[in-house]
C-alpha cells in the first residue's frame, strides 16, 4: 500500500507495478474472489461467505483440495470446540460459560487466544439483531466431524439464545481430509502451547529472569536513545526536549 | 502454452479489460493461469496464482481493518489539551528565535520561522544552505546540540533522502530545525517531505515582521493540518484557533491546489469540514474516505 491511507494502491509482482484507486482495488478483490470460486467450482462454496481471517489463515492452502461443500444440520449439543489443546463439548465450553456468567466480570482469560469478552458480546448482539447465519457466514466443519473449525463464538451464542437445537452448518470435504485434520490440530496445539507457556509465569525460574534482565540492560545501554534518556551528557536537556516536543 | 480449460473471470486494470484463464500446463507439471487481453499476457503457475490471490485478499482485509481501527482510535483519542498561559518562557523563546534569525541572516542562511511556543521554536532552513547553517551553529555561542525526539536516534526514519531534523538548545529555548516541510507517514515512525510543489511555494514567499522572516500563511496552514491529521491524530485547541484565523485570509484556490497534493479527492471535504469548524470529524472521516 502507498504511503498514505490508500488513495493509491500499488500491487508489485516481480518488476511489474499495478497502480489502482481504492474503488479499482475493491473491484479487483471482488473479481479475484469470483475467479477463485470459479476455479474451485464446487456447488455451494463461495469464498466471500467465509470469515476472511479463517479463509486466509486456515483454509487457503487447502482450498485447491476441496471436493464438496454442503449445508447440513448439526445439533448444537454435539458440537465440539477446540480449546488449549483439548476439546470441549459446546455446552461445557468456556465460551458458553463466559456468556452464562455475568459478562462484565470476565477478564477474557477464560476465552481462547486472548480474545476478549467484547468480541463475544458483539457476536451475541449481531446474532440477536440479524439472525444466523450472520453475514451469510456459517459455522464451518470439516467432513463429517463435529469439531467447529470456525464459528465457536457463533455456536456459543446460538446455544445461549436457542438452547439445544439443530442449526445449519457448512461442511467442507477435502481430498486430503486426514492431513487437514492433523494439520489443523497440530497448528492449534502449537498455538495453545505458546499461550500456555507465556501465561504460566510461575514456572519461570528466578535465574532465567535474572539472565534475561541482564541481557536486556546490556542491550539497552548500547542503544544511543537509552543513553540520551538516562545516562548521557545532556540527559536532562534531552528529557526536557522529549516532553516539550511530544506535548507541543 | 497449454490447452485452455476455461475462463475464470475478467478483471479491469485502469481502462484495460483482462481475462483470467485457466489452462493445462505444458512447461510446468501444474496448470497455468493466463491473465491476458489481445495485447498482453502474463503467465502464472497455478500455485503462484493462489499465492497472489491470497495476498490481494489479505491486503484488502488489512486495509479495511486499518481504516476501521484508525477511525475508531482517532475518535477515542483526545489527549488533554496542553495549553499554557503566556509565560516568561514563551516571551523568551520568541526573543531567542529572533536572535537566531538575525544570526542566520548575517550568515546568509535562508530560513523561515515556523512558530514559537513555551520554551521552544521551530525553523525551516533552506536545504541547499545546510553547510552554511552547520557552520553558523558550530560558531555560535550558548548553543548545545541535542538529539531531536523525532530523529534517527529515537528510531524515526526519513524517506526520499529527507534530511533528518536537528535540535539545539539556545540559552533556555529548544530550537528545532526542519530542512523540508515534514509530514508523518502512516507507516509508524516514518517521516517524508511534503510534495515538491509545497516546498517550492514556501520558499517563494514569506511574511516579515521586522527582521524576522516567518513562514507564510498557506504553507503554515498545510503544515499544521498535516501534523494534526498524520502525527497527532486530532486537532488541538491551539491549532484550531490558528487554522480558524489563517483560513479567513488565505487564498482558497492556492491552498486547495496545494492541499490536493496531500489529500487528493478528500481535499474538498477537508476544507468544508474546516470551514464548518467540524475539526473532530476530520481525522475519522479521512480514514474512512474511499472515493479517490
Amino acid at each position: 500500500m502507498d504511503d498514505n491511507i490508500g488513495e493509491s494502491i500499488h500491487i508489485h509482482i516481480e518488476d511489474i507495478r499495478i497502480d489502482l484507486t481504492n474503488s479499482e482495488f475493491d473491484r479487483l478483490f471482488s473479481d479475484i474472489c469470483s475467479a477463485v470460486n470459479e476455479m474451485i467450482d464446487i456447488k455451494g462454496f463461495d469464498c466471500r461467505k467465509i470469515n476472511p481471517s479463517f479463509l486466509l489463515d486456515e483454509l487457503w492452502d487447502n482450498l485447491r483440495y476441496l471436493r464438496a461443500a454442503k449445508i447440513d444440520n448439526a445439533l448444537l449439543r454435539e458440537m465440539i470446540c477446540p480449546f488449549n489443546g483439548t476439546y470441549q463439548k459446546l455446552p461445557n465450553s468456556n465460551a458458553v460459560q463466559a456468556l452464562k456468567d455475568n459478562c462484565d466480570n470476565h477478564d477474557g482469560s477464560i476465552l481462547n487466544r486472548g480474545d476478549d469478552q467484547n468480541q463475544l458480546n458483539s457476536m451475541l448482539q449481531n446474532i440477536k439483531s440479524s439472525g444466523y447465519p450472520f453475514n451469510d457466514q456459517y459455522i464451518i466443519m470439516f467432513g463429517d466431524d463435529n469439531t467447529i473449525r470456525d464459528g465457536t463464538y457463533c455456536a456459543a451464542c446460538l446455544w445461549h439464545i436457542l438452547g439445544d437445537v439443530s442449526v445449519p452448518v457448512m461442511r467442507l470435504y477435502f481430498d486430503n481430509q486426514a492431513n487437514i485434520n492433523r494439520k489443523a490440530e497440530s497448528g492449534h496445539s502449537k498455538l495453545c502451547h505458546k499461550i500456555r507457556k507465556r501465561t504460566d509465569k510461575l514456572t519461570v525460574s528466578r535465574r532465567f529472569l535474572q539472565r534475561t534482565s541482564y541481557k536486556i540492560k546490556k542491550a539497552l545501554y548500547k542503544s544511543k536513545a537509552y543513553r540520551c534518556y538516562y545516562t548521557g551528557k545532556h540527559k536532562t536537556e534531552n528529557n526536557e526536549a522529549q516532553e516539550i516536543f511530544n506535548n507541543k | 502454452m497449454g490447452e485452455k480449460i476455461k475462463n475464470l473471470h475478467s478483471i479491469k486494470i485502469g481502462s484495460s479489460e483482462l481475462m483470467i484463464e485457466l489452462n493445462e500446463g505444458s512447461l510446468y507439471d501444474e496448470r497455468v493461469i493466463h491473465v491476458q487481453n489481445d495485447k498482453f499476457r502474463y503467465v502464472f503457475k497455478e500455485s503462484d496464482f493462489w499465492d497472489i490471490a491470497g495476498h490481494v485478499l489479505r491486503a484488502k482485509l488489512r486495509l479495511d481493518s486499518i481504516r476501521e481501527k484508525r477511525a475508531v482510535t482517532c475518535k477515542q483519542q483526545k489527549k488533554k489539551d496542553f495549553t499554557l498561559p503566556l509565560s516568561e518562557g514563551f516571551t523568551k523563546s520568541k526573543e531567542h528565535a529572533h536572535e537566531l534569525s538575525i544570526l542566520f541572516e548575517s550568515n546568509d542562511v535562508d530560513y523561515r520561522l515556523i512558530e514559537t511556543g513555551e520554551k521552544y521554536a521551530s525553523f525551516i532552513i533552506f536545504n541547499e544552505d545546510y553547510s552554511k547553517f552547520k557552520k553558523t551553529i558550530c560558531k555560535g555561542s550558548n548553543l548545545v546540540t541535542l538529539e531531536h525526539p523525532f530523529g534517527n536516534t529515537f528510531g524515526y526514519k526519513f524517506l526520499y533522502k529527507m534530511r533528518p531534523f536537528e535540535l539545539i538548545k539556545y540559552k533556555d529555548t529548544y530550537v528545532e530545525f526542519f530542512f523540508q516541510l515534514p509530514c508523518m507517514s502512516l507507516t509508524p515512525k516514518t517521516w517524508m517531505p511534503l510534495d515538491r510543489k509545497i516546498q517550492h511555494y514556501l520558499w517563494s514567499c514569506n511574511k516579515t515582521d521586522g527582521d524576522v522572516k516567518y513562514l507564510d500563511d498557506i504553507p503554515l496552514l498545510i503544515f499544521k493540518i498535516c501534523w494534526a491529521v498524520f502525527k497527532d491524530g486530532y486537532f488541538t485547541e491551539k491549532n484550531i484557533h490558528l487554522i480558524n484565523r489563517l483560513i479567513r485570509e488565505a487564498d482558497r484556490t492556492t491552498l486547495n491546489s496545494l492541499l490536493k497534493d496531500v489529500f487528493f479527492r478528500f481535499t474538498d471535504h477537508l476544507t468544508e469540514l474546516i470551514l464548518h469548524r467540524q475539526y473532530d470529524e476530520i481525522v475519522p472521516q479521512y480514514f474512512v474516505f474511499r472515493d479517490y
